[in-house]
C-alpha cells in the first residue's frame, strides 16, 4: 500500500486539519482508520474504487466509473466496436451494389454469392456440383426448387463444348438440350467453356418459350419485361455435346425476389 | 465400386489437392479438381463434386 501527501483540507472551524493522504492498496487490505486526516482518499486498484475518510470512517465515493478497465482502453474498445460495424455495413452495401450490377448487366464478371439486401432479396444454390457429364449424354433433370421467386437466374461453368441447357416451361414439363430459348441468351449449343468460377455463363430463365407471334428477346431488357410468374416444378438439364470428352459442369441458380 | 477402387480414387484426387498451384486460378475449387480429374484420370464411374464431398474429407469451394 503506497501513500502520498495530496492536499490540504480546511476544517469547519477554518483551520487546517492536516495534509489529506492519498492511500493505494488492494480492496482486501485493512484500510487504516488511525491518524488519518479527513479527506484522505483510498483507491483500490483491483476493483477501481475509491473512498474517502470522513473523519471517522472510509466512505464510498459516489462518481466513480464503474466499469472495469481505464478509460483508454474502454474508448478504444467502442471505436473498434463501431469501425468493425462500420466494415461490415460498407460490405453489405457492396454486395448490393455488385448485385445490381450483375443483375443490369453491368457487372458480367462475377456472380454474387448473397442471401439479403434491403428490398431485394437474392440467394445462390449450387443446383449441380461439379457433375460429370458422358461425351453425348447429359445431366438428367435437375430440379430448380421454384417457389415464388421474381426472377431466376442460372450461372453455368463448364470444361468442354458445345454444350446446352434448358428447363421446363409452364407447357412443356420435361426439357431436352434441343430447345434452349426459355433462357437468355438461348442456351442451346455453346460453344464456349467457362472453367473460371468467376467468369460463368449466365441466363435468365424466362418460364416459356417464346415461338410464333411471340418473338425471341433480343437483349436482357426485353428478356426481363417478358417475364412472367415462373411455374413450379422447374426443372434444368445440361448435355454435353463433345464426341469424345467427358465434361464438367456447374449450375448455380440465382433466386431474387424483388 | 470396391473399396480399392475408392481409395485409388480418392488418392489421385487428393494428388491434385496437394499438387495444385494458383497460376491461373487463386484457389482450387470443385469445378476444378473435378475438371482436372477428368483430363488426367479415367473417369467411368463419374464421379462428381456430390462423391467428392460425400466420401472424402476434401473440402473446396463449389
Amino acid at each position: 500500500m503506497n501513500r502520498n501527501n495530496w492536499e490540504i483540507v480546511i476544517d469547519t472551524d477554518g483551520k487546517p486539519s492536516g495534509y489529506p493522504l492519498s492511500f493505494i492498496g488492494l480492496s482486501t487490505d485493512t484500510k487504516p482508520t488511525t491518524g488519518v486526516p479527513k479527506g484522505s482518499r483510498f483507491t483500490e486498484i483491483d476493483t477501481s474504487t475509491i473512498y474517502h475518510f470522513n473523519g471517522s470512517s472510509w466512505v464510498k465515493f459516489n462518481h466513480q466509473v464503474t466499469q472495469s478497465g481505464s478509460i483508454d482502453a474502454q474508448l478504444e474498445g467502442t471505436l473498434a466496436e463501431s469501425l468493425a460495424t462500420i466494415e461490415k455495413q460498407n460490405k453489405v452495401i457492396a454486395k448490393i451494389d455488385s448485385i445490381y450490377d450483375w443483375i443490369d448487366g453491368t457487372d458480367t464478371t462475377s456472380a454474387p454469392n448473397f442471401t439479403q439486401s434491403g428490398s431485394i432479396v437474392s440467394t445462390v444454390e449450387t443446383i449441380i456440383n461439379s457433375q460429370s457429364v458422358a461425351a453425348g449424354g447429359d445431366t438428367g433433370l435437375i430440379d430448380l426448387g421454384i417457389t415464388d421467386e421474381s426472377e431466376i437466374w442460372l450461372s453455368v461453368n463448364v470444361d468442354k463444348q458445345p454444350w446446352s441447357i434448358a428447363a421446363s416451361t409452364l407447357t412443356a414439363p420435361s426439357p431436352s438440350g434441343g430447345i434452349g430459348r426459355m433462357l437468355y441468351p438461348d442456351g442451346k449449343d455453346n460453344t464456349t467453356t467457362y472453367t473460371d468460377p468467376q467468369l460463368s455463363a449466365k441466363f435468365l430463365y424466362l418460364g416459356f418459350l417464346p415461338y410464333g407471334e411471340l418473338e425471341e428477346p433480343v437483349n436482357i431488357v426485353e428478356a426481363r419485361s417478358m417475364l412472367i410468374s415462373l411455374p413450379e416444378n422447374v426443372k434444368v438439364i445440361v448435355v454435353n455435346g463433345h464426341a469424345e470428352d467427358i465434361m464438367t459442369v456447374t449450375v448455380k441458380a440465382i433466386k431474387v425476389w424483388r | 465400386m470396391d473399396n480399392q477402387r475408392k481409395q485409388e480414387i480418392i488418392n489421385n484426387l487428393q494428388n491434385i489437392v496437394d499438387n495444385f498451384e494458383p497460376t491461373e486460378e487463386p484457389e482450387l475449387t470443385m469445378f476444378g479438381l473435378i475438371s482436372r480429374y477428368n483430363s488426367q484420370h479415367d473417369n467411368p464411374e463419374l464421379i462428381g463434386g456430390d462423391w467428392v464431398e460425400e466420401n472424402t474429407d476434401i473440402d473446396l469451394p463449389k
